[in-house]
This record gives C-alpha cells, structure tokens and sequence, in this order.
C-alpha cells in the first residue's frame, strides 16, 4: 500500500511537473487549460481493465484508451459489417460459411509501451472477457463465439457456432483489445490488484496519465497513435461531491462537459451565454411493469387480465404526467424501446388517455364504484396494489405520486414503496413485488428486447422481472432476430413492436432526453446514444479559454 | 403583562399549532393530496388563492403545512410519550432495585447511549423501509428512552437516599409506596422538562429521516416530506423550503424554551 | 483511579464491539448484496456474479464470515472492498482525514465561539448585547442540524453565492490550480459546513460557561481579586477560568455521539466525503468490509474519545481527583 501511494503521489508529481512545464511553455494559466478537455462527472470510474468496467465512467475511459477491431459508425447499425469502419482491423473477411471472420490488423498499431499489437493480443482478450475466473459481468456478450484462433502474428480469426445476423456487431462492438505481454502473467482473479490495474496500457489514441481515485482521471493525446493524433490534448474526468455540484462545475465554466442535466440546472445551461446544451439519442425507455405471477386484490395473477392493464393505461394522463416530472427533458415513451431504436414507427398506435372509456372497462370486469369511498371494489376487495420505487431515484418518487393521484380519481389505490436501490433491484429479481416503476436501458442490438419481455423459460428470469408471456411475441421477436434481410427483419420487429404495446404489456411512461452541457469552447461531435464519447477523440477545443 | 405574553409566547405557539394541526381537516383550503393541477399550478408562487403557493405536484402547501403539522406532531408525541414510559420504567426500575443490579442494568443503557443513532436509523431504513406513521413513533420511541432512564435514575437514587425516604423506609413503608408517596411527585417537572427536549429532538429527527426518504409515506404529508418535495427548487421555489423550515424550527425553538422554563424552579431550588 | 479506567475501558470495548457486530449484521441482512448491481445487470447472466459472491466469501456462514472479519480487524487488517478490490484501510483512512478536517475545524469555531459568549455572559451577566448573542445561540442550538444547514446553503450559497454548495473542493481547481488558489478552494467549501457546526455545537459550551463563569463570579477569591483592583480581564482569566475548564471538557463528553451523529447529517448534507460519506455509499453498494470498517474507525472514535475525555476531567478537577 505504501508503495502505490507513493507511486501515486510519483505519478502526481511528474503531471503537475509536466502541467507547469506547459503552463511556462504557453505563457500563461489559462491556455494550460484550453489543452485540456475537462468531464464533469459525480461518480468515478470503478475499474480501467475493460472486462472489468461496469460504470459509464469507466466505460468512457477505457474506450479512450484500448481499440476495438472495427469502429461503429452513428447510428450503430447491428446486422452485418455495414455499419463499421476499421478501427484496429485494417480489413476483415468472412469465411464462405461465414461461420468465421478473419481481422487484418493494422501493422503500425503500437501498444502505448512501445510493443506492436498482435493478432495473439485479440485471441487473449476474447479468453480474459469468458474465463470464468476473471468474472466478467460482459462475458454473455461473446456468447455463440467458439473461439479466436491466430493465422499469422497479423490475422485474428474469430469463429462462431452458427450464422447470426449480428455475428460482427457482436466481436466488434463488445471486444476490447488489451496487451498479453503485460496482462498474461497476472492471475486472473487478482486483476485488480495488478499494477496494470492502476498504470492500463491500451493501444488507443490517449494513453494513461492519472487516476487518483474519488478525484480525478487524466489521459493525454498518444501523439505518435497509428490512427493518427486526437485533438485535446489531456482529457479530464473531475469528479464532483454530487450531481449539483458537478452541474455548477460547467455552469462556472470550471469543466467543459457534463454528460447530461435535469431540473433546475437545465433552465440555467439554456440562459447561460458560457455554455450549450446538446441533444443526444436516448436509450432508455421508463414504465410502470406489472408482476404477472402475483395474486393481488384477491385476485390470482390481476395482472394478467388484458382489459385490466388496458383501463389502467387509459386511465393515465400520460403527456401530463411526462410534462410535470421531466418538462422538456422527456417524451411519452412509446412502448419497450426507444425512438432512436432502428425500425421504429413513431406513429404507431397507441392506447390515448380515455378516463370514461377506463372506467366502463372496469365496471364491466366487477370493478364498481363504492358510494362511500368512491373507490373501486369487486367482492368485497378494493382495487389496490402497492408500486415499488427506488428512493434514490427522485423522477421515479415524483412519476408515482402523480400516478397515485390520477388511478386515485380512476378508483384505484395505490401505495407507494420507496425502498432503497438495492433492496429494489433485489425484490425484484425475486418476483417480491405487485408492480414497480422501472426503468430499462435498450441495446444498440433491437434483439436484446427479449431479455426483458420473452417468455421466462426455466429458472433464468433474466430481466423478465414480471413473467410477461406473449407466445406471439416470442415468435415474431425471434424470427426478427434471425433475419439477415434488413428490410425484413425491421418489418418482424416493428410487428413485434405493435404487438406487445396493443398487449399493454406495461403502462410505458416515460423516455428521457439527453442534453448535454458543453462550453462553448468545446465542439462535440458524434455522439452515439449508446456512447455520447465515442467521437471523443475528435472534439474539437477552441485555444481560448474562457474566462 | 408584555412580559408575561412574551414568556407565555412558546407554549401559546405550540398550542396554537397542535390546535390547528387538530383542526387541519376543517381549516385546510384543500385536500392535501389533492393535485389541483400539474401542469398549470406547478410550482405556483404565494398569491391570495393559494397563500404558501404550491408544491411540485400543484398541491395547496398550506393545506400540507395544516396536515403535515398534524403528522410530525403526532409521531414525535407519541415517539416522546413512548420513551418516557419506557425511560422511567427502566430507571425508576434500575433505581429502586439492588444497587449492583441496577448499576449494571444502567450500563446497557450506557453503551446504549454513545452508538450513533444515525448508525440504528440506517439501519432501519436499509432493513425495514418506508414505515408506517405508528411504526415510525415506535423506532423513535425506541432509540430515545435512554436519555429519560439515566436522569430517572440518577434523580430517583437521589430522592432514595435523602433521610425522610429512609426514615419511612425504616418505618416499614413498601418500597412501592415510597416510590409512589415520595419519589414520583418529585420527578414530574424534571420528566416534563425533558420531555419537551425529546418532542423537540424527536421532530427533528423524523423530519430528518423524512427528509432523506426514508420517513412516512407519499401521499402523505410531513414537515420533513415537505422539504424534501422542495429540496431540487430551492432556487427557483422557495416558499417550499421556507415554509417547512419555519414551522420546524418554531416548533423546536418553542419546545426548547417551554423545557427550559419547566428546569428552572429545580436548578434554583 | 485504575478501576474506574477499567470499567471505562470495558465500556468502550462493549460499543465498539456492538458497533461493529450491529453494522455487519446490518449489511448482511439487509436484501441484496456487493453483486447485485443494477437492475439492467441484475436482469444479465448471473453466473459471473455467483462468482463473486464466492470469492467475497459471501456464500460461507455468516458466523465465518464475522470471524474472519474479526480476527483480520485484530491484526489491523479490513480486507478489501467488493466493488473495487481497493484496501478498506485506505478508502476508510481517507475518509477519516476528510471527517477529521471538517470536525476539528468545527469543534475549533465551536469552542472559541462558545467559551467568548459564555464567559462574556457570564462576566456580564447584565450586558443585553452578550444576553440577546447567548440566546440566539441557544436557539440555534435547537434547530436540527440539516434544517440550518439547508439554511445557511440557501442563503449563502445560492443566494449570495458566496461559498460553494458542496464538496471539499473543487476538483478542477484542485488539479490545475496554483498552491494558493487550491489552499482559497478548500478554505472556501471547508467554511460553511464548518460554521453549521460550530452553531450548534457552540451553544453547548457557551451554555456551560455562562454558567461556570457566574458560579466563580460569586466566589470569595474572584470577589476578593476583584475588590483588590485587578482589572475584569486579568480576574477571569486568572481565577475564573480554570474553573470552568472541566465543566466545558465534560459537555464536550457529552456531546460527543451527538456529535458524530450531527456530523453525520451535515456530511451528507454538503456532500462532504468524510465517514458518514462513506458509511452511506457502502450500505447502499453492500460493500460489506467498507461498512464493517467505517464503523469500527466511528466507534473507536466514539469510544477512545470519550474515554480520553473522562480522565482529563478526573485530571483537570482537583475534587473528582480525590474522590
């Protein structure tokens, strides 16, 4: 322990070194920063080894600094290699069974230590995301992959079981390339605890320069990068005690990025002449999701009535609901998926507010009114549920109030559960709830909805948290799935899509929007839905810094 | 006479609010829960209609005040009634009984008394969740007895050991009766004195756990609630932190005195 | 003497013990655990996160676990945390410096605040200016700690914008800024949760001095020195103020968990990365051995703390010393 914090306080000292020597070098504090582009964050990145990143934070960083083979163009396109560029693969070829592909990679690819990259590099990376003793949470990722053999020290074949549309998508979208020479003799259930660990030697275009932890994460420009050099020249994550704080941080022009803005500090970021909001795609999508098992209101599996969650949905007032919790900063979702989902129709159909057409449907299913209470009861039991909401998440607390007042009207009851996040996300792993508020963040792959909405089959629930089961839309999402041809395949989901919002599998909410706040020194482009960063390399940070 | 209405001014404060907060029901302009509107009375401004504005949910704060007074009230009442009982029992208990016993019955209370209280509140929140109105009385009640049962104990050993209780004692008096004749009429100011310490301590601290999300349940309306509904727009709202404020540290400010005045006699004395 | 240590060593050893045990028993029966995750992870495979859980030793009996913990926490080792493998000595001993910042800066304003109004009230015991400062401090006293807090960031943080809303500094400024600029930073953000403190806590002592100093006041050697001509200033402070050093000790004694639990709030409340930072992040992530270690360093703290104070007492009061 002494011996790394030392080496971090090493490490410190020579990049203040190296700031003041610019900051002489440049006559001037001020165009020291203007080098420098600076990333607001609240939280820090939990881990700079990629098999081992779960948060965005470090998500963002290890994307700066390891190379993927191929570059995902804007929007992502998931079936085939169409929507790719070449990142560290100069070139690819599919084998005529196309059960495999073979990468070229680039010869003048260096890792940041100096070392060539190699096609053995790739081979040991896809073993350290599925060795089991590694514990990668993204080890499902590289499912249906056999192996990645190496043809000569430049070509990397990786092989599959079976053909798949999104077979590329699903190497070069998800394979971090990381260094055997440096990785290959730690054990692989202490990679942690490597110097690696704190020191990552990637091959992209910034190379490591900083982590002190709870603090900051610096990485500069590798000027000499095959891929040629990026434009900022350090890149800064800073974060900051809390969201507010690190919101106040870009509003002061103190850091040049904060990944997106609510409330109040939106309103500001509009009014304040130093900063810009942008708008970025939005993955997520929020919904009220019934536990279909669950015997509520005296009543077996309530839920799974389809006129029931038909009435429920009319009953709810969603455009004002959206418009109260989120103002401008969110849209009424349109169903499991997001607008920015390839293949969806806006203007599909939809089930519109209709307070009287909802009370008819429950009257007619035994739900009267009672005269006293003016709440709906069927033998004698009240309609009632409770909803379970994380505390931690104040739109959701505040979307449940709104909703308890407006089923409120409609004769319904409900209690609202604000419990902690984790005992949140584990009730509801364990089916221990009647409906809760959730929240989902889609896939740039469209066939990842069946994680959440396909028929539980066995034990594994995945994120079928509620039992939701549509034969129909098993059938239509699978052969979406399996489609080569885009045209049709998009046709499959967009049936699949109107399927399960006439289901009125959930009561869809909510879909936020994503502005981000950047100084107007900063030209951000390409930013992805699923990755605002991914073009990071390339912003463009104008040499006068503002004031 | 201005002296007199000055110094009388905590307990006609806390009078007035418990009234009102009785009264809530008859005196709220609305219903609490109600959402008037969400869109077009978000966030509405004090005005004449509306005279505390509204909250984020276009409902009446000043109806929210009204009912919120009545919920922080009654759960920091009875968390206070709770602990005295409680409190007394044991120190009175501990007290009367074999010194050695009782000293060691005191030191639970002891260790009792230097954990962290917030370290017990989080874990009722972490293991328990949102609780109900009476649940929430009886977790405060629970962890606040504690401070009661040491000075019932210190002041009843006291009493215990001045020469007319002995004398009675040795006269054949029960230990009961000494405990009721001599004892008790001695505590009543000191009880009530902390007492109004504890209410005032007990409101903070259901705000507080309100105020984190962790107090009574939406709809429902608390002062801590109310804060933390108002908490995001302190800039743009203020009357939805102003008003909760005040009202707590009225409260607790009134408690405070009233406990002051009610210890005086006994310190002159 | 040796027995009274005992018994208050014995004393400190039971809360830290049940500190200790209330916390881990706390995150372990808490629902969830360190892999969870999100619900968007927890709807994944869960294959690496059983994983996990073994090699956290999470599937073990609980008692192991304690033990493990235990006879690790003897040798002075915490173990590592779950989210990210770091050693709980220095998350938590980073976090103890940040906590021990903002409490000594506050008990520091606290005292100095406390004994002037209190010794000036008590010297002056008709002096309206002390009177009316001596009440305001008690009322503040009164007000919960987050509700002054809220206060003071409404009015002075947002509304005068003279100090920051949160943090312990800037974290920009604290990479690329000059000594000085860094050093204005921190005093900057250290100032408002510190003032909040010393507000509530300084009414305490203030409380207690008023009350020494009056007592002495009407002592035959202060009326003695007095008469004799010594000037007010040089009475108190050679005659009255000894005095009241004990008393003043004591009420911090006293107020000690007040404290730790006031500071807790105020952490939070300011977003201060101190213990009570710390402690709420674990319980939320289920980092059970940061948990465990936080609240043994709190409840070492606590527990040495007062114990510390209980012999200053027995060493500063000549009659305690006797009896």
């Amino acid at each position: 322990m002494r011996f790394s914090s030392t080496r971090r306080l090493s490490v410190a000292l020579v990049s203040c070194l190296t700031i003041s020597a610019c900051t002489r070098a440049d006559a001037g504090k001020s165009s020291a920063r203007a080098s420098v582009l600076t990333i607001s964050t609240a939280a820090d990145a939990d881990a700079l080894i990629p098999p081992l990143v779960s948060t965005t934070q470090g998500k963002q960083a290890v994307d700066m600094l390891f190379d993927y083979l191929a570059e995902a163009k804007t929007p992502v396109s998931t079936t085939g290699d169409a929507g790719f560029g070449p990142q560290l693969a100069t070139r690819w070829q599919w084998a005529a069974d196309s059960l495999s592909i073979a990468f070229s990679i680039d010869p003048r690819a260096r890792w940041h230590d100096g070392a060539p990259v190699r096609a053995s590099d790739v081979r040991f990376s896809f073993a350290l995301y599925t060795d089991p003793k590694v514990a990668s949470m993204h080890a499902s990722d590289f499912v249906g992959i056999d192996s990645v053999s190496v043809r000569d020290s430049l070509t990397a074949v990786v092989w599959w079981h079976v053909r798949a549309p999104e077979q590329f998508f699903q190497i070069a979208y998800n394979l971090a390339v990381m260094p055997e020479h440096l990785l290959g003799s730690i054990p692989r259930d202490s990679l942690l605890r490597s110097a690696f660990a704190d020191h990552p030697v990637g091959s992209g275009r910034y190379r490591f320069a900083q982590w002190e932890r709870q603090h900051n994460l610096v990485i500069e420009a590798d000027t000499a990068n095959y891929r040629g050099a990026p434009s900022a020249a350090r890149i800064v994550w800073v974060v900051a005690a809390d969201p507010t704080a690190a919101s106040l941080s870009v509003l002061a022009g103190q850091a040049d990025v904060l990944e997106f803005v609510r409330g109040d500090a939106f309103t500001q970021a509009r009014k304040s002449p130093r900063v810009r909001t942008v708008e970025y795609s939005s993955l997520d999508y929020g919904y009220m999701l019934f536990n279909y098992t669950r015997s509520v209101a005296g009543t077996p599996h309530l839920f799974a009535d389809r006129a029931l969650r038909v009435a429920l949905t009319q009953s709810i007032d969603r455009a004002s609901v959206v418009a109260n919790a989120l103002d401008s900063l969110g849209r009424v979702a349109l169903g499991p998926f997001t607008r920015a989902t390839d293949g969806v129709d806006t203007t599909m159909r939809e089930i519109a507010f209709d307070a009287a057409m909802a009370g008819h449907i429950l009257d007619s299913l035994g739900w009267a009114r009672d005269a006293k209470d003016s709440l709906r009861h069927r033998n004698g039991r009240l309609l009632r549920f409770s909803v379970m909401v994380p505390a931690s998440s104040a739109t959701r607390r505040r979307i449940a109030v709104l909703l308890q007042s407006q089923l409120k009207s409609a004769g319904i009851q409900i209690d609202i559960d604000a419990v902690e996040s984790q005992v949140y996300v584990a009730r509801l792993a364990k089916g221990d709830f009647d409906a809760a508020l959730n929240t989902w963040r889609t896939d740039p792959s469209p066939a990842t909805i069946r994680q959440v909405w396909a028929s539980v089959h066995g034990s594994d629930v995945q994120a079928n948290f509620g039992h939701y089961s549509n034969p129909g839309f098993d059938a239509v999402i699978d052969s979406a799935a399996s489609t080569f041809d885009p045209a049709r395949r998009r046709a499959h989901y967009a049936r699949a899509y109107q399927g399960i919002v006439d289901d009125a599998a959930a009561i869809w909410l909510y879909e936020p929007r994503n502005f981000a706040v950047v100084n107007n020194r900063v030209t951000p482009v390409g930013m992805r839905g699923d990755a605002w960063w991914a073009a990071l390399p390339n912003w463009r940070v104008a040499e006068a810094a503002q004031p | 006479m201005r002296v007199a209405m000055v110094r009388r001014a905590p307990i006609i404060l806390v009078a007035l609010l418990a009234i009102a907060a009785l009264l809530a029901p008859w005196l709220a302009p609305h219903d609490p829960a109600a959402q008037l509107d969400i869109i077009t009375l978000k966030n509405a401004a004090p005005s004449l209609s509306h005279w505390f504005g509204t909250d984020p949910y276009s409902r009446d704060v000043l109806s929210r005040a009204l009912f919120g007074a009545r919920t922080s009230l009654s759960v920091a009442a009875l968390a206070t009634t709770l602990a005295i009982v409680v409190g007394c029992a044991w120190g009175a208990g501990a007290a009367s009984i074999d010194a050695a016993l009782g000293d060691g019955l005191m030191s639970i209370v002891d260790v009792m008394r230097s954990l962290p209280r917030v370290l017990l509140f989080l874990a009722v929140a972490v293991v328990l969740g949102p609780l109900g109105t009476v649940t929430l009385a009886l977790v405060l009640g629970a962890t606040a007895w504690t401070g009661v049962s040491r000075l019932v104990f210190v002041l009843v050993r006291e009493i215990n050991a001045k020469p007319f209780v002995e004398a009675a004692r040795a006269m054949g008096a029960s230990r009961w009766h000494s405990l009721r004749r001599h004892v008790l009429p001695q505590l009543i100011d000191p009880i009530a004195a902390a007492g109004a310490l504890l209410l005032a301590d007990l409101l903070a601290v259901e705000a507080g756990l309100s105020f984190i999300g962790l107090g009574v349940r939406p709809p429902l309306a608390s002062w801590g609630s109310m804060l933390q509904d108002g908490l995001p727009y302190m800039q743009s709202a203020w009357w939805l932190t102003a008003v909760p404020s005040l009202l707590l540290i009225v409260t607790v400010l009134s408690a405070a005195a009233i406990a002051d005045r009610l210890e005086r006699p006994r310190l002159r004395g | 003497m040796a027995s009274f240590l005992m018994r208050r060593l014995l004393h400190a050893v039971a809360v830290m013990v049940i500190a200790v045990t209330l916390g881990f028993a706390l995150v372990h029966f808490a629902p969830g655990d360190a892999m969870t995750g999100s619900a968007t992870e927890a709807g994944r495979s869960s294959d690496a996160r059983d994983r996990l859980r073994s090699r956290a030793g999470l599937d073990r009996p609980l008692a192991a676990q304690y033990l493990t913990f235990v006879r690790g926490a003897l040798h002075g080792d915490l173990g590592r945390s779950f989210i990210n493998d770091q050693p709980v000595v220095s998350i938590v001993g980073a976090a103890l410096r940040n906590s021990l910042v903002l409490s000594a800066a506050g008990l520091t304003a606290a005292i100095l605040l406390g004994l002037g109004v209190g010794s000036a009230q008590g010297w002056y015991p008709y002096s309206r200016v002390w009177r009316v400062l001596g009440r305001t401090l008690t009322a503040l006293y009164a007000v919960p700690e987050f509700v002054l807090a809220i206060a003071l960031i409404a009015l002075l943080a947002y509304g005068a914008r003279w100090f920051p809303v949160g943090g312990m500094n800037d974290p920009v400024t604290r990479l690329l800024g000059s000594a000085s600029e860094r050093f204005t930073d921190a005093a900057r953000h250290l100032l408002l949760p510190a003032l909040t403190l010393a507000l509530g806590w300084g009414a305490a002592v203030a409380r207690q001095q008023r009350a020494a100093i009056a007592a002495s006041a009407g002592d035959d050697f202060i009326r003695t020195a007095r008469a004799k001509g010594r000037s007010d200033r040089a009475a108190l402070l050679r005659h009255a103020m000894p005095a009241t050093i004990a008393p003043v000790i004591a009420i911090i004694g006293l107020m000690l968990p007040a404290m730790v639990g006031g500071s807790f709030i105020i952490e939070v409340v300011f977003a201060w990365p101190g213990l009570a930072v710390a402690v709420v992040h674990a319980v939320a992530q289920r980092d059970v051995p940061v948990v465990s270690g936080a609240i043994l360093v709190i409840a070492l703290l606590v527990a040495s703390s007062s114990l510390l104070i209980d012999v200053m007492i027995r060493a500063a009061d000549p009659r305690q010393r006797a009896a």
